[in-house]
This record gives C-alpha cells, sequence and structure tokens, in this order.
C-alpha cells in the first residue's frame, strides 16, 4: 500500500470516529436553531440536509430568554460563584492544615475526606436533606451553597499540593515572623494558583451540572438552576425541543468559555505541578 | 548583637534521642562550626536553636535573655536554608523584603537596610530577577540578604554551601569569612565538611551521635584532639591508625610487626592495647624505617604526593610527600612514625592517652 493512500485510510478512520462523537453535540447545536416542527423533519428518512441548520432562525434562543432563563443562568451563576468562592477558602485552608499540621486524628481525619469523594452523592441526600430541613433552609440558597462548599476532592487536591512544597519555605517564613495565615497567603497560594484553579472549576462544574440536590432542596421552584430550568422545558405532553436544545447549548457554553482560558491550569494542576527552585 | 549559651540541650523525637546533652557557650561576635558526619544532630541542634524544633529539655540563652520556649520569630535568630528556600514567586526584592514587610518596618527604613545589604552582597543589579533566574551563587546571597536585612543577634547557617560546584564554594567560602569579618556578628555554621570547618571556624564544635566530642579553635582540633574520632575526622586524608600493644619495655609493637616503636608517652602498663595515630603529612618514608607497607596507589597533586599502601593488619596508610614520587604498585616501602608527631590514645576507649 502506497503511504499516501494508508495515510488517507488513517485520516479517514480518525475522521469517522470523530464524527461519531461530535455528531450528538453538532445536531444539538443546529436543532437549536431550528423551528421546533422542522426538528426530525429530514432525520426519518435521513437526507443530509438534517446536517445543517436549514430553515435557520433564532426563535428558539428568543422563547427561552422570554420564558426566564436569564434569571435561571443568573441563579445558578450565584450558586456556583458563591460555592467556588467559599469552597477555595475551606478547602484550602482544610488541606493547608492536613499538609502542615501535626495534630491528633490526623490521619483518621484524612481517611474521612478521601472516602467522602467516594461516595455517590445519592446516597447521602436523604440525610442531607433531613439536615438541611431542620435548619430551616429549604427552599433557601443556602441549602444549595453550604453543602457543598466542602469538598472531599478539593481538600485532598490542596492536601497534596501543599504537601509538596518544600518544608523550607514554611520555615523560612516562619523565622521572618510571618504567621501561618499569612504564609498560606503570601507563599503558598501563589504556588498553587493551578492548584486553586483546578479546584475552583471543579467546584464550579459541580454545581453547575446540579440536578438531583437542587430538585430535592429548592421545592417550590422559586429559585432554580440550570439543570432544573432546563428539565422544565419538557413537560407532560408536549416538548419544545428546539427550546431544550438552545437550553443545553448554552448550559455547555458557560463553563466552557471558563475552562478554555484555564485550561492550561487545570491540566497542569491535576497532573501536580513541579515546584521551581 | 549578642553571645548564645546552650544548657544541657537535649532532643528527642519518640524514644530516640537525637542530642543527648549539650553545653556549649558561643561569644558575641564569635563564628562557630558545628561539624560531623551525617546523622550526627549538628542540624537538628541548629534547628533547636531557631525555634524550628522544641526542645525536649534544657535551656537555650541569647544574649540574656532565655529563649527556650520563645517564638522562633522572636528569637533574633535569622537562618540560611541549605535549600536557601528562597521564596520562587517573589523577586530578590521582595525575597529580602519579605521579613521587614511581615512585621511592618517602616517603608523608607525597610528600603535603606535593603539597598545596604544588596551592596554589601553585590545583588543591587539583580533584585528585580526571580530566584530562577539567578546563578547557584546568587541564589546564596539573596538567602543571606534575606537574613542580613533582619539585623539577628545570631546568624544560623544550614550547609548553605553544599549545593554549589567546587569552585564556587571556595569562592563563597571566602566570602562568608569576609561577610563575618565586616558584620562581626555571632554566627553558627553547620557542616559536615571538615574544610569548611576549619577555613571559617573561629572554634569547631564536633558532634557524634548527638554528643559534644570536643570544642575547640580548628588548629587546636587539628593538633592535639582528645579522641579518635575527632582525630579521625578533622584532616584530609584521614589520620592514620595503628592499633599496638605496650610492650614489656614501655614500647609499642603495631598489630602485624615485629618491630617496636617509642612511645610518645611513658609509664603505660605493658599489655595495655593502644592506637597509634599519626597524620599524613608526618609519616616519613625512609630506607631505614621501622615499619614496611606495600604501595596500593600514588597520586601525583603536583604540589603534592600522596601515597597509599598496604600495611600489616590490613590497614591502609595514607602518607602526603612534599617531593615527586614515582614509585610503582606493589612496592614495598619503609616507614616510621615520628614519636612527636605520632599521638596515642586508648584503643578500647578511643580516648588520648596524654602525659
Amino acid at each position: 500500500m502506497p503511504p499516501i493512500l494508508r495515510k488517507a485510510l488513517i485520516y479517514l478512520a480518525i475522521a469517522a470516529v470523530a464524527f461519531v462523537f461530535v455528531l450528538p453535540l453538532w445536531w444539538a447545536i443546529l436543532s437549536s436553531f431550528r423551528p421546533n416542527e422542522a426538528i426530525f423533519r429530514d432525520l426519518f428518512p435521513f437526507t443530509p440536509r438534517a446536517l445543517w441548520p436549514e430553515p435557520f432562525t433564532l426563535d428558539a434562543y428568543v422563547a427561552i430568554f422570554e420564558r426566564g432563563f436569564g434569571t435561571i443562568i443568573a441563579n445558578t451563576l450565584l450558586v456556583a460563584g458563591l460555592t467556588t468562592a467559599l469552597g477555595l477558602i475551606v478547602n484550602g485552608l482544610a488541606g493547608y492544615a492536613f499538609a502542615l499540621f501535626e495534630f491528633p486524628g490526623k490521619s483518621a481525619v484524612l481517611g474521612i475526606v478521601v472516602v467522602s469523594f467516594m461516595l455517590p452523592f445519592e446516597a447521602i441526600a436523604m440525610p442531607l436533606y433531613s439536615v438541611v430541613s431542620q435548619l430551616g433552609w429549604i427552599d433557601h440558597v443556602a441549602a444549595l451553597v453550604v453543602p457543598s462548599v466542602a469538598n472531599g476532592l478539593a481538600v485532598f487536591l490542596f492536601y497534596q499540593f501543599f504537601q509538596q512544597v518544600p518544608k523550607d519555605y514554611y520555615e523560612a517564613a516562619r523565622l521572618e515572623g510571618a504567621g501561618w495565615l499569612r504564609i498560606l497567603w503570601s507563599v503558598y497560594v501563589p504556588l498553587s494558583l493551578p492548584t486553586c484553579i483546578s479546584a475552583g472549576l471543579m467546584l464550579f462544574i459541580f454545581q453547575w451540572e446540579a440536578f438531583l440536590w437542587p430538585l430535592l432542596a429548592m421545592p417550590a421552584q422559586q429559585f432554580k438552576v440550570i439543570q432544573v430550568g432546563m428539565a422544565a422545558f419538557q413537560d407532560q405532553y408536549t416538548t419544545a425541543w428546539n427550546q431544550l436544545f438552545g437550553a443545553a447549548v448554552i448550559t455547555a457554553l458557560i463553563p466552557m468559555l471558563l475552562l478554555i482560558p484555564l485550561q492550561r491550569y487545570y491540566v497542569q494542576g491535576l497532573a501536580g505541578s513541579g515546584i521551581k527552585g | 548583637m549578642s553571645g548564645l549559651e546552650l544548657k544541657g540541650l537535649r532532643k528527642a523525637f519518640g524514644l530516640t534521642e537525637i542530642i543527648s546533652g549539650v553545653d556549649l557557650k558561643i561569644a558575641d561576635g564569635e563564628l562557630v562550626v558545628f561539624v560531623g558526619p551525617s546523622g550526627c544532630g549538628k542540624s537538628t541542634l541548629l534547628r533547636l536553636i531557631a525555634g524550628l524544633e522544641n526542645v525536649t529539655a534544657g535551656q537555650i540563652v541569647i544574649g540574656d535573655h532565655d529563649v527556650t520556649k520563645v517564638d522562633p520569630a522572636k528569637r533574633g535568630v535569622a537562618m540560611v536554608f541549605q535549600s536557601y528556600a528562597l521564596f520562587p514567586h517573589m523577586t530578590v526584592r521582595q525575597n529580602i523584603g519579605f521579613g521587614m514587610r511581615v512585621n511592618r518596618v517602616p517603608k523608607p527604613e525597610a528600603a535603606a537596610r535593603l539597598e545596604k545589604a544588596a551592596a554589601l552582597l553585590q545583588l543591587t543589579e539583580l533584585l528585580d530577577r526571580r530566584p530562577a533566574q539567578l546563578s547557584g551563587g546568587q541564589r546564596q546571597r539573596v538567602a543571606i540578604g534575606r537574613a542580613i536585612v533582619r539585623e539577628p543577634d545570631v546568624f544560623l547557617f544550614d550547609e548553605p554551601l553544599s549545593n554549589l560546584d567546587a569552585e564556587l564554594r571556595v569562592q563563597m567560602r571566602g566570602e562568608l569569612a569576609a561577610l563575618h569579618a565586616r558584620l562581626g556578628a555571632t554566627m553558627i555554621y553547620v557542616t559536615h565538611d571538615q574544610v569548611e570547618a576549619m577555613t571559617l571556624a573561629d572554634r569547631i564544635v564536633v558532634l557524634r551521635a548527638g554528643r559534644v566530642e570536643q570544642i575547640g579553635a580548628p588548629l587546636d582540633l587539628y593538633d592535639d584532639p582528645d579522641n579518635l574520632f575527632v582525630a579521625g575526622f578533622l584532616g584530609s586524608p584521614r589520620m592514620n591508625f595503628l592499633t599496638a600493644e605496650v610492650q614489656p619495655d614501655g614500647r609499642l609493637r603495631p598489630n602485624g610487626y615485629a618491630a617496636d616503636l617509642p612511645s610518645p608517652v611513658g609509664g603505660l602498663t605493658p599489655g595495655r592495647r593502644v592506637v597509634l595515630g599519626c597524620r599524613p603529612e608526618n609519616i616519613e618514608i625512609t630506607d631505614d624505617g621501622a615499619l614496611t607497607a606495600s604501595v596500593k596507589t600514588v597520586e601525583q597533586l603536583g604540589a603534592s604526593t600522596f601515597v597509599h599502601a598496604d600495611c600489616a593488619s590490613s590497614v591502609v596508610l595514607a602518607a602526603e610527600l612534599r617531593q615527586r614520587w614515582s614509585l610503582k604498585n606493589q612496592t614495598t616501602l619503609r616507614f616510621n612514625l615520628p614519636t612527636a608527631s605520632t599521638q596515642l590514645f586508648d584503643a578500647d576507649t578511643g580516648l588520648r592517652i596524654r602525659q
């Protein structure tokens, strides 16, 4: 087989696999630009026109924002942003304590933290519900934010990173008269920016994707977050497919816009960044 | 500036005792070097003085203050770490000024101190660089600069030159000696390198297994060691040791030889086992030498020549000669240990036997 043909075949195979992966996404995007009644038109029987947004309309986007999707996005950004900000502080402090301080029961507590992120959320949903309802937080934003702030995986990410930072930095700063909070802020945080970004994105996306818990904790549906809001586009008798797809596209787009500029740090952070002396 | 005193200092990690009772008085302005093999506790001792480890028992006094329980930052000590511990995200200026920022030193004063230290250490041009952009020697100077601006009572150096290459180490050694002369500050310097200890110290503290073996001026320790360990630790190649037995006539017979040597110390009990110590530069290689050895290797360094030879009883003898030497391997040479420059130690306790 001549090399050029061989190469062509390989590319063809790659393209075919890529097509399979991209197709659902592409179909979602183009369907959001079609009128609702035209969505399934070219699929049965299938014609290539099914792969092109034609007829093209922005009706779906106009409709979802008319139905209050803007507020839903704002709600979710508020919840996810609060969780990220508080989560970075709480989990960073916890990771710092585990990495630098000796205290009785440290390894046991660390063990529990590690186990906590292996538990599926469904397993703790009901006990958590009763705690939150005792606190009177049902239908309150606190019910969404507070339980998600402490995150075992984020604590562990910080712990692992801080543990790798040479202890000499801590001791040098200590001798200079800096207290442990000052050392965290002036030395450890600047060194751990990739970890902060990884953990922050993780917390953000965790909230962004939350569906079951907001559904349970916000039964009145006065304050809707994005996943719950999206489900509302599908009612019992009719489904506004084009609006559903439009909402899905927006839902996917926002974390992507966040991730792309920070991707470099995200990968670096998860891979455990090295420290340059 | 002030002196420092350690009183019965002990440190144990769990059941393992690392420092077993150290008493030491360091005068104001003195440069004292802690030296010893790895694991002897010299770094731990320094960290106890710095306050980075808690004392198990004993007292640390700096100036007139008992600082045993004082916070590390308030002891008036500054430490230069082996790794330098420069904060990688800060410039040289920020690194040196970190402590002053933390302690809210007024800005004009902080700037003045920084400029002064930078000029002293030739760092002025480098103030806006980050540690990663500096050479090893420059990083070393920044670490020293960070210590200087704190104007401490006592400087602590933890093996500061061990990350540098040989040439730079010699250069930095010179700079440190000059710095000590200029600042006149009390300094404690930890190293495992006996050459650094010999060249820098006003006094050397030789440590082994958490105990002080001997304290004294470098040449005093070299010329007049208290025990086998100190004798063997200082000097390179190390002192030659031949085990011998005291004969009825008071002369000494080295193991494996039929010849007797005069003893540098009189009145020894016959039958006592002793160790003869003689430094390589004092070994006399002569045709009428009383002892023989088989040449193993000859190292020609130009100015001097080191001969390593196998003695009887499988001891390796090292001799340093001023003249060039062209003996082939395996040749037998005859040598003498000049009585005046031979030291005697007890073979069982390792302690020096003095007249």
